[in-house]
């Protein structure tokens, strides 16, 4: 069947799936964490985890590169046979899971905190649910352009941000260097390279064969981990800049906070609610995409058009069991964040690498 | 299409229910809050509402009253009165009581800091010998705008600063430095920018004179212009500082020793019959006693920081805890410290003024 030019998939909107991946992972969970162990050494700390998470990227690229099959689903049946490709999936799926309840509940719990503090957390879920449940009625194709729409608007916004709290600089808020401990400063590396797993592994939503200039792939594939490592690197330092050390620590979301102070020629303030648009497109994006993944991995039957409504649902209520407040949600991701993410991503995709350079090593054995 | 039907209805469902759905008519926009401590250790809060209903007094506001176990009760109880909630987003002044300052400092802007509505970006002040609710009463009677008179005297004067509540608290959480507080006060029922109050951790110590908020804001950078003199009647030379800035820096040899380095930008306003200032060597002289002025001046007030208020406004201990100098944990650490004060004084010009006439 010939592919429609509106379903096709470029390189550079497929690229840009890690951006706002990144940006949704990071807010109230990976930046709030890394400034809880490393404060105002954490920018220093983004730059060595983006170094050691390029190893990750590498990984992850090698399987889009080396995947024949449409998705890491198939590839791992593919690869493993169907039992144990099944089990990787299951466990892949859980993770998509967790991670799709995690970013639920931080979104709704920003949004709580930020914005309506009257109106129930509950009722913020459902109205994060309901266009996600309409997205991902869409081909992926549309998700990604929704998506690569999207980063432009967040992309722009943060430079605009950055602008508006440029006289908030105090550069005296770097010092002192190096202040947070080995052990601090080791946690916060883990969590960095970590949680970067989450955005990376989006990028198994589709492999090679289905990007239209695939050539074009692996140098757009790299601009757009450099830069989205470049961004992040940013938004951390100007909230550091801004805040400094010990204010940092006072909030729950301190970029937002941050963004309290936006003055752009004293025309232009109180614009922090507009410019946080940013927090919700991008986990609007991860959501979309982790939807994708998890309706993905169901059985194809006749309800399958009803998918995303039973996850939404279901997200709906596992949220309120497993996350009790935002206290409980903020120890919880402390504690178990890390171990989630490797045990539930991580571990089925270094399953998959291991097996894919395998593979490759035999076939050039066979070839010779 | 089914399913879009199902969600669009639970949409409709979901939108309506918006708690915090406020229309801009229902909101009762605060200009400014003082807050008092009653007998009994109940917070007694008084809030100027800018009337919306009324269009030709768009100064004048409604003076709401109430007392409560604590500042968001006290506030709150205000709907007693007043048809509509109180909205803190356009808030411009809190002017907090010396006993408030004094003793329950940090859980009174607790509130403040929690609130969401709130940018944190109003002026705080210390109602200086009289009562915050006053103050506050006084504002509306006379519509006085407490932040352009704060901003005027900032401006050009320098005894007090434009810092918001955000940098107040920004100051706060920073090791080894205390903060200070602009204060106002009520004379022969004029409101007018008073000495600064300084603080201790969460508690007000007591007040700078004026001569000394200029010095601070002149060491902390918040300087933006005032009038300085040095000699006295026909030696006097006045001039205007027009710029100032001010670095401060560990000592390399003695970690104890804190340099300042201050500079400053002049114009010379008024001069003595005895002054000249006609050539290079006479500005080199003008130059010189500013300078020694300053010099005696700030290094008088830091003796005085060090010996006499025991509270590090300036940031000693900051400066030491970003170099990694531990100094700053020990309990006397101040009197410990010593300072060097250089000065430079550039005259800009002489007031367009060629010769003495």
């Amino acid at each position: 069947m010939v592919e429609k030019d509106c379903e096709k998939i470029y390189s550079l909107g497929y690229s840009f799936i890690m951006l706002s991946s990144f940006f949704a992972v990071f807010l109230g969970i990976g930046s709030y964490l890394m400034f809880k162990y490393t404060r105002n050494d954490t920018y220093l700390i983004c730059i060595i985890g983006a170094l050691i998470s390029t190893a990750i990227f590498y990984i992850i690229r090698y399987i889009v590169n080396n995947n024949d099959y449409d998705d890491i689903y198939e590839l791992n049946k593919g690869i493993f046979g169907k039992f144990l490709g099944r089990i990787l999936n299951i466990i892949l799926l859980l993770g998509f899971i967790l991670i799709a309840s995690i970013i639920l509940f931080n979104n709704a719990n920003f949004f709580n905190a930020e914005y309506l503090p009257d109106t129930s957390i509950n009722f913020l879920k459902a109205i994060i649910l309901l266009p996600l449940v309409y997205i991902s009625s869409k081909s992926l194709a549309s998700i990604i352009k929704m998506n690569q729409v999207l980063c432009i608007i967040n992309i722009f916004m943060l430079f605009l941000s950055i602008i508006g709290v440029f006289a908030e600089f105090d550069i005296t808020n770097l010092e002192p260097v190096f202040n947070a401990s080995y052990g601090e400063i080791f946690k916060s590396i883990v969590l960095y390279v970590v949680v970067s797993i989450v955005p990376l592994s989006m990028l198994l939503v589709c492999s090679r064969k289905r990007i239209a200039d695939s050539e074009r792939l692996n140098g757009n594939l790299l601009k757009s981990f450099v830069f989205t490592n470049i961004l992040q690197f940013l938004i951390v330092l100007i909230t550091i800049l801004v805040l400094g050390e010990k204010f940092i620590s006072l909030f729950r979301f301190p970029e937002h906070i941050a963004l309290k102070q936006f003055n752009l020629f004293n025309i232009f303030q109180r614009v922090e609610n507009f410019l946080a648009l940013q927090f919700y497109f991008s986990s609007f994006s991860l959501m979309s995409f982790l939807f994708y993944y998890i309706i993905k991995a169901m059985p194809s039957t006749k309800f399958r058009n009803y998918y995303s409504i039973l996850i939404s649902i279901f997200l709906y209520f596992f949220t309120n069991i497993i996350f009790n407040n935002t206290v409980i949600f903020t120890e919880m991701i402390d504690k178990y964040i890390i171990y989630v993410i490797l045990i539930t991503i991580f571990t089925p995709i270094l399953a998959t690498f291991a097996k894919l350079i395998m593979q490759n090593k035999f076939a050039k054995i066979d070839k010779k | 299409m089914r399913k879009y039907i199902i969600a669009l209805l639970i949409m409709v469902i979901v939108f309506d229910g918006l708690n915090n759905l406020r229309e801009v008519t229902d909101l009762a926009i605060v200009k400014a809050i003082g807050i008092d401590m009653t007998e009994d250790g109940q917070y007694k809060t008084t809030a100027i509402v800018i009337d919306t209903s009324n269009k030709e007094a768009q100064n004048e506001g409604i003076i709401y009253e109430s007392i409560g176990e604590s500042v968001h009760d006290s506030a709150r109880k205000i709907v007693n009165e007043s048809p509509k909630k109180l909205y803190l987003a356009q808030m411009e002044t809190l002017v907090l009581s010396e006993d408030i300052a004094k003793n329950n400092f940090e859980d009174t802007l607790g509130f403040f800091i929690r609130d969401n509505e709130g940018s944190n970006a109003f002026y705080l002040f210390v109602a200086n010998g009289c009562a915050a609710g006053d103050l506050v009463k006084s504002i509306n009677e006379e519509q006085i705008n407490i932040k352009s008179l704060l901003n005027t005297s900032a401006k050009y004067r320098g005894n007090c600063n434009l810092n918001s509540l955000n940098d107040i608290l920004k100051d706060k959480m920073k090791p080894g430095i205390d903060i200070t507080i602009n204060s106002a006060t009520i004379d022969n029922e004029n409101i007018k920018i008073s000495d600064m109050a300084y603080f201790k951790g969460w508690s007000m110590k007591g007040y700078l004179t004026d001569q000394e908020s200029i010095l601070y804001n002149l060491l902390c950078n918040n300087l933006n212009n005032t009038i300085l003199v040095a000699g006295q009647s026909d030696d006097r030379i006045g001039a205007e500082i027009i710029s100032s800035k001010t670095s401060m820096s560990l000592d390399k040899e003695n970690n104890n020793k804190i340099n300042f380095n201050i500079k400053i930008k002049a114009n010379i306003s008024e001069t003595g019959s005895n002054v000249r200032i006609l050539n290079s060597e006479q500005i080199e002289d003008a130059q010189n006693s500013l300078e020694e002025r300053v010099k005696a001046d700030v290094n008088d007030f830091l003796l005085k920081i060090k010996n006499e208020y025991d509270s590090d406004i300036i940031g000693f201990g900051n400066l030491m805890y970003r170099k990694k100098d531990d100094l700053y944990k020990e309990e006397n650490y101040l009197s410990q410290i010593e300072t060097d004060v250089n000065v430079e004084v550039d005259i800009q010009n002489q007031g367009g003024v060629t010769k003495k006439w």
